[in-house]
């Protein structure tokens, strides 16, 4: 790859790659939170307020 | 078939049919994107005037195209949701659009990276394509905004589905602003009438790459939209049970 244009080549190969990771990821980060989070809220008692 | 997809409707069965898909659609996208990018930055040849920094193509065509798909495809869900009152389009909606929005910023950012060096500026205003480009972004982050905004999800939903149906008006704008205006942008490559303007070799890793972004798009909207399903049902017999296994 010519070094003129490299900046600009790998920065955007980059910030592709970082939206990939993310899409990939935090749907996944997301699923572990929820399922914390309903276990959590199934142990406890129903709160009747 | 019309059995198949009422059953589909169905929260249950869609995430267990999402989770046997996103598995494969998350492999054969890497499989895609991986020769698409191999192909685009290793066999094509580099362009006659661009050098190689035409290479950025082969992730800037594609997020630009999904970013209008995404919006496309969430004002049909949006009309659905409205309509039908389908939970499922609902999930849809507010699922598609971080990922869109993250496309839109993708295609905006690559392109200025394209454009320092072609145009001589990151940015240009009197450039119609990426002015209608940055707005796509802010119907977005306003749909994004819209649904947080609510603490009942479904109100949220909804709400979101009117301003993608609304901000839909501005997805032909982005696609046409090369043909109505003076832009500093070039016309359509592929998606136009006759034969695409790009040698072969230069054209079946973009191929590639642009099918691997959509194959990619449908795992994460799946798992995101598995997601707003299981907060909608959080009450739900089936929920609990997978909770609890």
């Amino acid at each position: 790859m010519s070094g003129k244009y490299a900046f600009f080549i790998w920065g955007s190969y980059t910030l592709t790659l970082a939206v990939f990771l993310w899409n990939a990821f935090a749907p996944k980060l997301r699923r572990n939170q929820l399922k914390r989070h309903l276990s959590e809220s199934a142990a406890e008692p129903e709160d009747d307020e | 078939m019309w059995t198949w997809f009422h059953q589909l409707a169905s929260p249950p069965t869609f995430y267990r049919f999402a989770d046997l898909l996103t598995p494969w659609l998350f492999a054969l996208a890497v499989l895609l994107l991986g020769t698409g990018v191999y192909g685009g930055l290793l066999i094509a040849p580099a362009d006659y005037q661009q050098g190689d920094a035409f290479r950025i193509i082969y992730v800037h065509v594609p997020a630009a195209a999904l970013s209008l798909f995404v919006y496309t495809f969430m004002a049909v869900a949006g009309g659905i949701a409205l309509i039908w009152r389908m939970k499922l389009a609902e999930c849809a909606v507010v699922a598609a659009a971080p990922v869109g929005g993250s496309f839109t910023a993708l295609a905006l950012l690559t392109g200025m990276l394209w454009g320092k060096p072609m145009w001589g500026a990151y940015w240009v205003w009197q450039d119609a394509r990426l002015v209608s480009e940055l707005i796509l972004l802010f119907f977005y982050a306003g749909v994004i905004a819209l649904n947080s905004a609510f603490a009942d999800a479904r109100a949220g939903a909804r709400a979101s589905s009117w301003l993608a149906i609304v901000g839909v008006v501005n997805v032909p704008i982005v696609h046409f602003s090369v043909k109505w205006w003076n832009t500093l942008h070039q016309g359509s490559t592929i998606l136009k009438l006759g034969k695409p303007s790009i040698a072969g070799d230069m054209l079946w890793p973009l191929l590639l790459t642009l099918f691997g972004f959509f194959v990619f798009f449908s795992a994460v909207v799946l798992r995101r939209m598995q997601n707003e399903v299981l907060v909608r049902e959080r009450n739900a017999r089936w929920v609990q049970e997978l909770i609890a296994a």
